[in-house]
C-alpha cells in the first residue's frame, strides 16, 4: 500500500534479487569459518569457568610442548592496553589481566596445526584462581561494601543518566490520572545463525589482514590498532559474507585481537571459529532492564509527564552499555507527544557476560513498558487504546520534549493501517474469553546521530569507478552487508541514477584496505546514510558524463539524461553523435558489441570521457545535519537521528485458560520505511523482525545458576521461534517519503521488532484478563496470573514485578536523590 | 586410528581418510572434500544448518559421526544444481527473498528438497513442519515457506530439474 | 565443539557387539542413530574409548506381529519409522503421535526408540506410551536375555536397569484389546523441538457403551521416572467418560505426581498441568470413540 503518488522509477521501488543471494544459494558464499589459507593454524580460546576472580598464575608449559601447537599466549603476550566500544568507557583487554569478571571471559589463547590440537592444549593450561565474592544481581552490585568488578568503578555503576525536561511534578499537579507501572525484562542473546569467526593472515611486512563475521569493519580495524599497538591502515579488516549480526557483532570482541596476535606471533595465518556456548558467553544482546514509569495524562488523554526509573543490568563489562542508558530515555521522546519528562536510568555492572546493543537497541522494553501502561491508562478512561495514541500522535516537523526533529512521522497512518487491516473495530470488546487483540507502536531512529568515537568524519562516504571501458560501475562502500541487503540497495541507487540494471553494479564493501570509511551496520544507519552517499557518487559521475557531453554538443546539460544505459538526447545530434561513434568503432574494431545506431551508450561515453581524461570516479559523503533543535544536555546525541521510523503492530491471540498456553494467531504489522528501494526486502525485514520480537517475547532468557553459569547455553535450551512458531502476518509497507532520506527511503531492519512485544502484552490482557509485564511472558506467568485475578476476584491482574526488582528500584531511586542533592549544590 | 569410508556425495563416488571422531560435517566441510555450503551454527544438531540428506533423509550432519555415514548417499547444498542448472528450490529461494543472511539456507534447502522429494505437493502446514528442524534468525521464515511452495510447482522429482 | 578421541568399530552381529562392550569393562558405548551419544560426547558427559556401532544390525530393525495378540519392535527403528508405520499407528496410535512429535525431522531421521529409552529421561518421549501399552524389552547378555517389563526398566532420571554388558533388541508389546483409545499430549514452550515439560500418556480401553474397562495413565517429567497415576485409573474404571469425571480425574492426578522446580517451570505449574492434561486427554479420546 503506497500512502502518496511517487515517480516512477526504473529500477529502485521494485522487487529486485539481492546480489549476494546467488552465491549463497548454490554454497559457494564464503563465510569466515569456511576460509583457509596454506599453512593455517586454528586457534582456541580458554575461557574462565569462574564469575570473578583473580588470576595467580597461569602455567602454559605443558600445553605449549603438546605436539601440533605452534602458540600459547596469555595477557602477558597481549598487554594490558584497554579497549572496548565508548571510548569514554573502554574497559577489556585483549585477555583478561589480572582477573576474570564473568564465566566465559577470555583467559589464554592457542594456535595448533589442528582445532583438536588446539582444544586439548587448552585442557593443558593450568590457571591458579584466586575466587571473589561474584555479584548476579544489580542489587548486590550496589550495596554497601560489595565488590568491585573494574577498579575505576568502585560503586559498579558504569553510568547513570539523569535528564529532566521540562517540569514533570507541575504536570503531575495538575492531571487528571496519572498510572505508575513496572516491567521486567530477561537478558536474552542475539543468537544469530553465525557464530563470530576470525582469520587473521600477517604479510611479510608484518602488516595484518583479519577476515572478521562482523557488522563494523571500520570500528573493529581502529580498536585492532589500539588493541594491537599497530598504525591503524596497516590493519585490514574484510568482512566476508556474515551471517547474521543484530548487535553483538557492532563492535568489536576479543576474539579479534586474539586471531591476529595469533597470526603475528606465529607469522602464519590462524582460525579462530567461536563454539555456540562461546557466542552464548561473549553475548553483547539485550540487557535485562528494570523500569518504573510513572505517567500523567489530562482528561482528554493527552500525555502531560513520563516520570522513567531505569535501571540497566549491564554484565562484566561496558560495551555499548553507555549508549544504551541513553537510548533507554531518549527514545521515549517520540512518538508520541510528551511535553515532560524525566529520566533516571542507572546501568550497574554485575559478573556475568556483557550485554551491549541488541536490535531495537535501547528502544524495546521501555517501549513495551510505556505501551502497556498507555493501554491500561486507556481503559481507566474507558477509551479505545488506538484512539488514546492517535490523539497523541506526533506529526512531522514537530520537536521531542529532548530537542530531536522528528522529520517526517507517520504514526497516524501506521495505526490506521493496522487498525483498518486487522478489523480492530469489529474485534476489540468483542471476542469471546480467551481470545484477543492489542495494539503497539513503535519509534526507532533511522542512522545514530553520532559516531561512536568523538569525530567529524563523515559516516558514509562512497567512491563509484567506472571502468574504462565503460561496462562496469564498481561501488567502494565501508558498509556492512550481513544480509539484510545493503549492497543491493547501494546498487540499487547507483543504478537508478547512472540509468543503469543493478546487473551492471559491482559494490564492494566492508573491506577497510578497499573501501572508504563507513561507520557499518547499526543502528539501522546504512540505507540512509550509505544510501545518500552512494547518490552523491552517483550524481557526480553523472554530472561529469552530462558535462562532458554537453560540452562536446554544445548543447545545455539539461538536454541529456542517464537511462537504459544509454545517454539519451544524444540521438538528437546525429553528426556528432557519429564523430563520436566512428572513434569508439575505430578504437574497438574487433570487439563483438560496438553500438551502431541509437544514442551513444553508457559504455561509448565512458570510453570517450577515460580518454579524454583518465578514470571516471565521483565520490559522495553523508553526515547528519543539524538535527537537535537544542544539545545542551549530556548524551543528547543518542537517541538523534536523522530520520525516525514507526510501526504498529496489533496481535491476535488466544490464551489456553487451563494451562496458560500462549497462542499468537495473527499479526499486523504497518511500517513507515519512507520509500520501499527493494519492496522483497523491506518486507523481509519487517517480516524477520517482528519473528525476532515475538521470539524475545515469548521465549528468550538467559538462565544462570549461583555461580553464574549460563544454564542454557545451547540452541536447544536458549529457545528462538521455529516455522512453527510463527503467526499468519499481513505486512504493509507504508511509505511516506522520508525527506532526510535517499529517494525518501528510511530505517527497516529494527523498529519492526519493537512494537510485536507490547502487541502481545495487550493482547493477553484483552484475552484474559492478566496483563504480564514479565519477559519472557511464559504459559506459567498467564496462568499464575489468572489465579491470583481469581483469588483477588477482579477482572484485570497486572502481575507485579519480583520483589527483588522492586527493592532494585528504591535503591535507584536513593542514587538518584544523591545525585540531585550533588547537582544543585 | 584413522580409517578409510567411502561415500557418494553428490552423486560422485569419494573414498576417504577420517578420524574415529570425525562428523560428516567436519569432513565434508575439510580440507578433502572442501564443501563448505554446509554450515555449522551449533554443532549439537538444535538448529539445522547442517542439515545434508543421508539416503534420502535429512540429518544434522554435526551428529553422523563421518565412520557411520561409510556406504551412504550424501546430498549437499552443491549438488542442488544439476550441470549447472539452478534446481527449482534454489531458484525460488533467490526469487521469493527467502535468503538473507544466507547461512541457514543450504541446511533449509535441503530440508525442503527431502519434504519435497516425498510429498510433492505439500500444504504450507505440510512445509512449515518440514523445516521445523532449521531455525532462521532473519526472515521468520515467511519467504521461505513462500518459495518451498513456489518450487513444489516446478519440481520433478529427484532430478531437480525444472519443467 | 569436537569431540573427545575415541576408537570405533561397527558390529556385525548383535553378539559381537555385546561381546565388545563386555570387554571393555564400561569404557565401551553402543551407537545406534548417535543423536543422544554424540551430544553427551561433545558436551564431555560421557567420554568411551570406544564406539561400538550397531547400525548394521539390520536384525534390530522393522516391525512384525508375532501373532494376532504380539507385536515386535525393532530398537534400531527411528522416530520416523515408528510415527510412519501403519501398524503402530493403528495399534499404539500413543506411541505414534510421541515418536511423531519429537525433536526434529533431522533428528527423528536418525533418534531410535532403542537410545530414547536407554537414555531414560524423565521427559524421553516414547517411554510413557511403552508403558502405558504394557510394553516389555529383550534385554541380550554375553550368555542369556531378560525381558524387562517397561515400567520397571528405567530407575532413575537417565538411569535404567540396563547392564554394560547387555544390548537391548526388541520391544514386546501385546495387541491392545478392541476399542482401546490412546492418546499423548506432551506440553513445551516452542512447537518443534521441545522437550515436555509436563507429558501425559492416556490409554482408556472402552466398551460397546463406552463405559471405561481399563485405564492406563503415565506421567511423565513430573517424578524422577515416568509413574502410573492408579488412583486416576481406579477411578476412572467402569465410568462412562464425562466432562465431569474427566475434571475429577485431572484433580486427582495431581497425587501421583512429585514434580520440582526447575529453570523450565515450577512444581506448582507441573502440578497444573498434569490436572489440565490429563482432563483433557480424557476428553480427546471421548470425542475419538
Amino acid at each position: 500500500m503506497t500512502t502518496q503518488t511517487t515517480p516512477s522509477y526504473s529500477v529502485i521501488g521494485k522487487r529486485q534479487v539481492r546480489k549476494d543471494v546467488p552465491e549463497k544459494a548454490t554454497g559457494a558464499a564464503k563465510y569466515t569459518a569456511d576460509i583457509a589459507f596454506p599453512n593455517m593454524l586454528e586457534g582456541a580460546v580458554l575461557c574462565s569457568p569462574v564469575a570473578h576472580a583473580r588470576i595467580l598464575n597461569i602455567d602454559t608449559s605443558k600445553a605449549k610442548q603438546l605436539p601440533g601447537v605452534k602458540a600459547v599466549i596469555t595477557a602477558k603476550d597481549t598487554g594490558d592496553i584497554l579497549w572496548g566500544h565508548s571510548p569514554a568507557r573502554y574497559d577489556e583487554t585483549t585477555l583478561a589481566v589480572d582477573k576474570v569478571r564473568h564465566v566465559g571471559d577470555q583467559v589464554a589463547a592457542v594456535a595448533a596445526t589442528d582445532e583438536q590440537t588446539a582444544k586439548e592444549a587448552l585442557e593443558l593450561i593450568k590457571v591458579d584462581y584466586e575466587e571473589l565474592p561474584a555479584i548476579f544481581d544489580p542489587i548486590d552490585a550496589l550495596a554497601e561494601g560489595a565488590p568491585v568488578i573494574h577498579d575505576r568503578y568502585p560503586d559498579n555503576i558504569t553510568i547513570q543518566v539523569h535528564n529532566h525536561f521540562g517540569d514533570v511534578e507541575k504536570a503531575f499537579a495538575r492531571a487528571h490520572h496519572i498510572r505508575t507501572d513496572r516491567f521486567v525484562n530477561s537478558k536474552t542473546d542475539g543468537a544469530m545463525m553465525e557464530p563470530q569467526a576470525c582469520v587473521a593472515k600477517p604479510d611479510l611486512s608484518g602488516r595484518l589482514t583479519l577476515w572478521t563475521s562482523t557488522q563494523v569493519s571500520h570500528y573493529v580495524q581502529r580498536t585492532l590498532a589500539i588493541a594491537l599497538k599497530m598504525p591503524v591502515d596497516h590493519i585490514r579488516v574484510i568482512a566476508p559474507n556474515v551471517g547474521g549480526g543484530f548487535g553483538p557483532k557492532a563492535s568489536a570482541h576479543p576474539y579479534e585481537p586474539i586471531t591476529c596476535f595469533l597470526a603475528k606471533i606465529t607469522r602464519r595465518p590462524v582460525r579462530l571459529v567461536l563454539d555456540r556456548e562461546q557466542v552464548f558467553w561473549h553475548n553483547r544482546a539485550r540487557h535485562k532492564y528494570v523500569h518504573e514509569m510513572k505517567t500523567a495524562v489530562d482528561r482528554e488523554g493527552h500525555l502531560l509527564a513520563l516520570d522513567h526509573l531505569s535501571v540497566l543490568d549491564g554484565g562484566a563489562y561496558s560495551s555499548f552499555g553507555v549508549i544504551t542508558t541513553y537510548y533507554n530515555g531518549s527514545l521515549l521522546t517520540g512518538p508520541y507527544r510528551l511535553p515532560n519528562m524525566k529520566y533516571d536510568g542507572i546501568r550497574v555492572y554485575t559478573n556475568k557476560p556483557a550485554s551491549g546493543s541488541l536490535r531495537g537497541h535501547g528502544g524495546i522494553t521501555n517501549r513495551a513498558c510505556f505501551e502497556a501502561q498507555l493501554d491500561m491508562i486507556a481503559r481507566d478512561l474507558n477509551m479505545d487504546p488506538i484512539e488514546l495514541r492517535l490523539k497523541n500522535k506526533m506529526g512531522s516537523d514537530e520537536v521531542t520534549c529532548c530537542g530531536y526533529y522528528t522529520g517526517n512521522l507517520s504514526v497516524g497512518e501506521c495505526l490506521e493501517a493496522a487498525r483498518d487491516k486487522s478489523k480492530w473495530t469489529e474485534k476489540k470488546g468483542k471476542l469471546p474469553p480467551g481470545k484477543g487483540i492489542g495494539v503497539g507502536t513503535g519509534f526507532f531512529v533511522s542512522g545514530a546521530g553520532a559516531s561512536v568515537y568523538r569525530s567529524e568524519v563523515p559516516h558514509s562516504t562512497v567512491i563509484l569507478h567506472v571502468s574504462d571501458d565503460g561496462s562496469q560501475v564498481t561501488a567502494y562502500s565501508g558498509s556492512n552487508e550481513l544480509g539484510q541487503g545493503s549492497n543491493t540497495v547501494i546498487a540499487m541507487i547507483a543504478a537508478e541514477v547512472l540509468g543503469l540494471t543493478v546487473d551492471d553494479i559491482q559494490v564492494i564493501s566492508g573491506d577497510t584496505g578497499r573501501c572508504p570509511v563507513d561507520l557499518g551496520a547499526y543502528s539501522s544507519r546504512q540505507t540512509l546514510m550509505t544510501g545518500h552517499a552512494t547518490k552523491k557518487a552517483a550524481e557526480a559521475v553523472r554530472s561529469q558524463i552530462l558535462e562532458a557531453i554537453a560540452d562536446l554538443f554544445q548543447m545545455p546539460v539539461d538536454a541529456f539524461t542517464l537511462g537504459d544505459g544509454m545517454v539519451l538526447g544524444t540521438e538528437k545530434n546525429p553528426e556528432k553523435l557519429k564523430l563520436i561513434r566512428d572513434k569508439y568503432r575505430r578504437e574497438h574494431r574487433a570487439f563483438a558489441d560496438v553500438p551502431t545506431d541509437g544514442p551513444l551508450t553508457f559504455r561509448e561515453v565512458n570510453r570517450y570521457l577515460y580518454n579524454q581524461s583518465g578514470s571516471v570516479v565521483g565520490k559522495g559523503t553523508y553526515s547528519p545535519g543539524e538535527i537537535q533543535e537544542f544539545k545542551d544536555w549530556k548524551g543528547s546525541a543518542v537517541g538523534s537521528s536523522p530520520a525516525y521510523s514507526t510501526q504498529t503492530c496489533i496481535a491476535e491471540v488466544t490464551v489456553d485458560l487451563e494451562t496458560g498456553k500462549l497462542t499468537v494467531d495473527k499479526v499486523t504489522l504497518a511500517h513507515d520505511c519512507g520509500f520501499a528501494l527493494n519492496r522483497t526486502a523491506v518486507e523481509g525485514q519487517m517480516e524477520g523482525s517482528m519473528c525476532h520480537g515475538l521470539s524475545e517475547t515469548l521465549f528468550e532468557q538467559m538462565l544462570f545458576d549461583d555461580k553464574g553459569q549460563l544454564v542454557n547455553r545451547t540452541l536447544g535450551d536458549y529457545k528462538i521461534a521455529t516455522a512453527l512458531d510463527v503467526p499468519e502476518l499481513d505486512a504493509i509497507i507504508i511509505e511516506t517519503n522520508e525527506p532526510a532520506g535517499p529517494f525518501g527511503a528510511k530505517e527497516v531492519g529494527e523498529g519492526c521488532i519493537i512494537p510485536i512485544l507490547p502487541a502481545i502484552i495487550n493482547a493477553i490482557s484483552d484475552a484474559c484478563g492478566a496483563v504480564i509485564m514479565d519477559l519472557p511472558v511464559t504459559s506459567e506467568k498467564i496462568l499464575m496470573a489468572l489465579k491470583a485475578k481469581e483469588d483477588a476476584k477482579t477482572d484485570r491482574f497486572v502481575s507485579e514485578i519480583p520483589p527483588n526488582e522492586l527493592k532494585l528500584l528504591d535503591i535507584a531511586r536513593e542514587i538518584t536523590q544523591k545525585w540531585e542533592q550533588n547537582f544543585k549544590k | 586410528m584413522k580409517m578409510v569410508i567411502h561415500l557418494n556425495i553428490n552423486g560422485k563416488e569419494h573414498e576417504l581418510l577420517v578420524k574415529p571422531n570425525e562428523t560428516l560435517a567436519q569432513v565434508l566441510r575439510g580440507p578433502q572434500l572442501n564443501l563448505t555450503g554446509t554450515k555449522q551454527a551449533c554443532e549439537l544438531g538444535d538448529c539445522g544448518a547442517c542439515t545434508v540428506l543421508m539416503n534420502g533423509r535429512a540429518v544434522n550432519s554435526c551428529l553422523v559421526l563421518a565412520a557411520q555415514a561409510d556406504g551412504s548417499e550424501i546430498e549437499t547444498v552443491e549438488g542442488l544444481a544439476v550441470e549447472g542448472r539452478l534446481s527449482p528450490i534454489q531458484e525460488a529461494f533467490m526469487e521469493d527473498g527467502a535468503i538473507q543472511c544466507g547461512f541457514c539456507s543450504p541446511g533449509m534447502m535441503m530440508s525442503a528438497k527431502a519434504l519435497l522429494d516425498k510429498t510433492p505437493s505439500p500444504t504450507r502446514n505440510q512445509i512449515r513442519l518440514g523445516i521445523a528442524g532449521n531455525l532462521c534468525r532473519c526472515t521468520g521464515y515467511y519467504k521461505i515457506v513462500n518459495a518451498i511452495e513456489t518450487a513444489a510447482h516446478h519440481y520433478n522429482g529427484k532430478e531437480g530439474k525444472s519443467e | 565443539m569436537i569431540l573427545p578421541r575415541f576408537e570405533y568399530t561397527a558390529a556385525t552381529t548383535p553378539e559381537e557387539a555385546i561381546s565388545v562392550i563386555a570387554s571393555h569393562e564400561g569404557k565401551a558405548e553402543i551407537m545406534a542413530g548417535g543423536t543422544d551419544i554424540m551430544v553427551n560426547m561433545k558436551r564431555r558427559v560421557v567420554h568411551p574409548d570406544l564406539i561400538v556401532s550397531i547400525h548394521n544390525l539390520d536384525q534390530l530393525r522393522g516391525f512384525d506381529q508375532r501373532s494376532k495378540t504380539q507385536f515386535r519392535i525393532g530398537v534400531l527403528n527411528t522416530m520416523h519409522d515408528i510415527a510412519a508405520s501403519g501398524k503402530v499407528t493403528n495399534y499404539f496410535p500413543a506411541l505414534a503421535t510421541a515418536a511423531g512429535g519429537m525433536g526434529s525431522p533431522q533428528i527423528r531421521n536418525r533418534a531410535t526408540i532403542g537410545g530414547n529409552l536407554v537414555s531414560s529421561r524423565p521427559a524421553a518421549d516414547t517411554i510413557g506410551p511403552l508403558i502405558g501399552y504394557g510394553a516389555r524389552v529383550r534385554l541380550q547378555g554375553l550368555k542369556d536375555e531378560r525381558l524387562v517389563p517397561m515400567e520397571n526398566f528405567c530407575t532413575g532420571p537417565g538411569e535404567c536397569v540396563l547392564f554394560d554388558n547387555e544390548l537391548m533388541t526388541d520391544i514386546l508389546l501385546d495387541i491392545p484389546r478392541p476399542n482401546t483409545h490412546g492418546v499423548y499430549l506432551k506440553f513445551g514452550t516452542r512447537k518443534s523441538m521441545e522437550i515436555s515439560i509436563v507429558s501425559v500418556t492416556m490409554i482408556l480401553t472402552l466398551d460397546n457403551s463406552g463405559v471405561c474397562q481399563e485405564a492406563r495413565i503415565v506421567l511423565g517429567a513430573v517424578a524422577p521416572t515416568f509413574v502410573r497415576a492408579p488412583e486416576v485409573e481406579r477411578l476412572l474404571q467402569g465410568q462412562r467418560l464425562s466432562e465431569e469425571l474427566a475434571r475429577q480425574a485431572g484433580e486427582l492426578a495431581q497425587q501421583s505426581c512429585s514434580p520440582i522446580t526447575d529453570s523450565r517451570a515450577s512444581a506448582e505449574y507441573r502440578r497444573m498441568l498434569v490436572s489440565a492434561l490429563t482432563r483433557k486427554s480424557i476428553l480427546q479420546i471421548s470425542t475419538l470413540k
